[in-house]
């Protein structure tokens, strides 16, 4: 009786799919990657009256070709006709571009269903739809949406339930003669594509009919060359070359992309009243592109942005840091109370207690970081943020967009991390997660400045820019070493990309989206945290409160030799090692090991609280020293989240040893550099 | 006749076979002499694309994004440096300079 419904959503970048996938399944998603593919495949479900539906969220792409891996993916999900139905997500607001999805579409035989998305972004613009007379000339199910606003959904329901209950695909038939007629290219386009489909003669692929056959013969479509290569019989396979190879053949893909626009042109034309006259690039786009004040503006909108993720991540951060002593005071003296084991009661308070408490923290700092910049994408901010540093980046390997996480990467690495996901291919992704590892997110600079202002009191501003001099300089690094085999040449294409219209944030949406995989995020952070604050505790538990009884001190006395060949004795070279779990924790065991304050290390210490530390630094470590560690701490591993976002995110435990290996090799050597050059300085 | 005679009179003939001969083949491809590309196009002025050039890749994917033979569209920003912006089918455009060099146009006068 309830059986499964399987929906596509199929559209372009920018068309709303995952808003509309993200409403439809709630809580009730997974997200993996499509077997044997580094694509990203979102599977969810719901159940309306009875029924279970399965949706699948597929990649954003603009058309059904096969230039990326997320259109192969594309094209493969919808070829092997798992779909009941296929809802193509068009933007209203951008009928004449959104609807070439559609017209790529024509000639694959599956039950579709149109959904004109963002219908309230094109209303507000002055744009007028007929949907019904849509509906009439294409033939299948037509809906006018808008997947932000929920008092829509029971329409949308409505229309998805009979879509499926009366599956319609498009006839191709009908449309073939208004496809590729019409026009001075028109009747060349209909003569090529009525010659191959002779030569192709009765060759079917699946849903594919001929037609679609032949446009992505003409297009010179990788995949469907090949599979045609391999059925058909010689004499045909000559024949479609021979075509292929004239004069008219050659500019196939020009014929195609011509025809499919006029189609969509003559839809729009007959259905849409076009956009009021309206200030399509205005002045402030005038700003936010021009090539030097487009990046002063970018700047200030990023320090805009950086200061509201610092006000929003506030409630969380005061929650973590808050509760901590009031937790931990009250376990003591309940545990004192029953008599429990001094053992257990520092464990519950250090790994259970102070690993929730930093988990804490350290998530809601990622869900503002991510919140504020999917806001800003939303606005459609980002496409200008993305046009403004292109020329930068593109000389790094990497493509405009990138921007976004790596200037995200200064309120919170892991943040950033997740944030990679918008870049095309998997080898930009992979570039940008090396070259944010090197930025510095707040504690991380906080550290840093605290270091050396200890150390070189009035000097630190120096350091301040020389950092940031190094951070550069490392991009540079990263770039020569990574680049050729991360982004080949051939790859990389050059910026064309849409600047998409400035519209309204739905903020209480985004929230719920964002609040979602964030809360998936702190699970699985807080299992990771609580292991290795638990082996961490092991380390430097004593049961005497000496220092000296913990395996730490043992094991740090012994390797001390080795860390001393890059100028940090074993206490700072400890400290190094604990600021890979976070940076916090690596106060937190210099607080134990300088200050001797008597009790095993906390993980949850603020920078505010270390003015005796700054004292006893300062008077127990030689600058050589201190440069040494200076230089470790700023190329450290970001934090124990950031590695475990990276590893999820670059999809193998290979590539993350990769970057921890980089970024161990960097920090190190430039300690050693360090030391050396300070022995001979001070 | 003697060489030095042929060679009076041949050349003469020589230079207006020649130039006639430069003469038809400028009108016949007058058009790929004075094509004029996106990248050298003016800022606010309007035009329709009139021919693409460069591998199925980029034709794929200029053409996917709306940019074909015949679509008009208002050239909004050319600082010769950024990617050139347009404004074409309702939407605006980035086409990064180099590439803009491949996509030929009609200026609207």
């Amino acid at each position: 009786m309830s059986e499964i419904k399987t929906i596509a959503l199929l559209g372009q970048p920018n068309s709303g799919k995952s808003t509309l996938f993200n409403n439809l399944t709630g809580l009730h998603q997974r997200v993996g990657n499509w077997p044997g593919k580094t694509v990203e495949q979102a599977e969810g479900e719901f159940v309306f009256d009875g029924t279970t539906y399965k949706v699948i969220d597929l990649p954003g792409s603009y058309g059904l070709s096969a230039n990326s891996e997320e259109e192969v993916v594309t094209r493969d999900y919808i070829q092997s006709g798992k779909a009941d139905l296929v809802c193509i997500l068009v933007d209203a607001s951008q009928l004449e571009r959104s609807l070439y999805m559609l017209a790529d579409f024509v000639g694959i035989r599956m039950p579709v269903m149109l959904v004109l998305n963002m219908m309230d972004v094109a209303e507000a613009a002055g744009k007028k739809i007929d949907v019904a007379a849509i509906e009439k000339r294409l033939g299948v199910p037509v809906l006018g949406f808008s997947a932000a606003e929920t008092e829509r959904y029971p329409e949308f329901f409505k229309k998805m339930v009979s879509a499926i209950k009366t599956p319609v695909c498009l006839d191709s038939g009908s449309l073939r003669e208004e496809l590729v007629s019409g026009g001075e290219l028109g009747e060349k386009t209909d003569d090529i594509i009525s010659r191959i489909e002779a030569a192709l003669g009765d060759f079917e692929y699946g849903v594919c009919e001929k037609i679609w056959i032949a446009e992505k013969l003409l297009e010179k479509d990788k995949l469907i060359c090949g599979i045609v290569n391999e059925s058909l019989p010689f004499a045909r396979k000559n024949a479609i070359d021979a075509i292929l190879d004239s004069d008219e053949g050659r500019d196939g893909g020009i014929l195609t992309g011509e025809a499919k626009y006029r189609w969509v042109s003559k839809i729009v034309r007959e259905s849409a009243t076009p956009k009021s006259i309206e200030k399509v690039f205005g002045k402030w786009d005038r700003i936010a592109t021009h090539h030097i004040k487009g990046k002063f503006f970018a700047f200030g909108i990023m320090v805009v942005s950086l200061i509201a993720c610092m006000i929003l991540a506030f409630p969380g951060m005061g929650i973590g840091f808050g509760m901590q002593p009031v937790l931990q005071s009250l376990v003591e003296r309940a545990g004192n109370a029953l008599g429990v084991w001094p053992v257990v009661i520092s464990f519950i308070n250090l790994v259970l207690v102070g690993g929730t408490c930093i988990t804490i923290c350290m998530t809601s700092f990622i869900f503002s970081i991510i919140f504020v910049f999917r806001i800003l994408e939303e606005i459609g901010y980002m496409a200008r943020f993305s046009y403004a540093f292109d020329n930068w980046l593109s000389r790094l390997g990497l493509q405009g967009k990138a921007i976004m996480p790596l200037f995200s990467g200064i309120g919170c690495t892991a943040g950033a991390v997740c944030g990679t996901r918008v870049l095309d291919t998997r080898g930009q992704r992979l570039l940008a997660l090396v070259l944010l590892w090197a930025i510095p997110c707040g504690s991380k600079v906080a550290v840093v400045l605290f270091l050396a202002s200890t150390f070189f009191g009035s000097a630190a501003p120096l350091f301040g820019i020389g950092y940031v001099a190094l951070i550069f300089a490392s991009f540079y690094l990263s770039s020569r070493l990574f680049g050729k085999k991360l982004v080949p040449q051939n790859e990389r294409v050059g910026m064309i990309m849409e600047l998409p219209p400035y519209h309204k944030p739905h903020w209480k949406m985004i929230a719920a989206m964002v609040g979602r995989s964030t809360w998936g995020i702190f699970k699985k952070a807080l299992k990771m945290i609580l292991m290795v604050a638990a082996l961490f505790w092991a380390l430097s538990y004593a049961g005497d409160g000496n220092v000296e009884n913990t395996l730490l001190y043992k094991i740090g006395n012994a390797i001390e030799p080795v860390t001393m060949f890059f100028g940090m004795r074993w206490e700072l070279f400890v400290s190094y090692l604990g600021g890979m779990f976070s940076k916090e924790a690596s106060l937190g065991i210099m607080s134990t090991l300088f200050n001797h304050t008597g009790e095993a290390f906390s993980l949850v210490t603020r920078v505010a609280a270390s003015e005796n530390l700054g004292e006893a630094l300062a008077s127990t470590i030689s600058k050589p020293e201190a440069l040494a560690f200076l230089f470790a701490s700023m190329f450290n591993v970001p934090c124990v989240l950031a590695m475990g976002t990276t590893y999820r995110e670059a999809g193998s435990f290979k590539w993350l040893a990769t970057i921890m290996g980089y970024y161990l090799a960097l920090s190190l050597g430039l300690a050693f550099i360090g030391y050396h050059i300070g022995l001979l300085i001070f | 006749m003697g060489c030095k005679s042929f060679r009076i009179v041949a050349s003469p003939f020589g230079a207006v076979f020649c130039a006639g001969f430069g003469y038809f083949w400028r009108m016949k491809n007058a058009e790929f002499v004075d094509r004029l590309s996106l990248a050298e196009m003016g800022e606010n002025r309007c035009g329709t694309v009139a021919q693409i050039e460069g591998d199925s890749r980029f034709i794929s994917r200029i053409v996917s994004i709306g940019l074909t033979p015949g679509s008009a569209f208002t050239l909004l920003k050319n600082d010769k440096r950024s990617p050139v912006l347009v404004f074409c089918r309702d939407t605006v455009i980035a086409v990064n300079y180099k590439e803009s060099s491949q996509i030929f146009v009609k200026v609207e006068s």
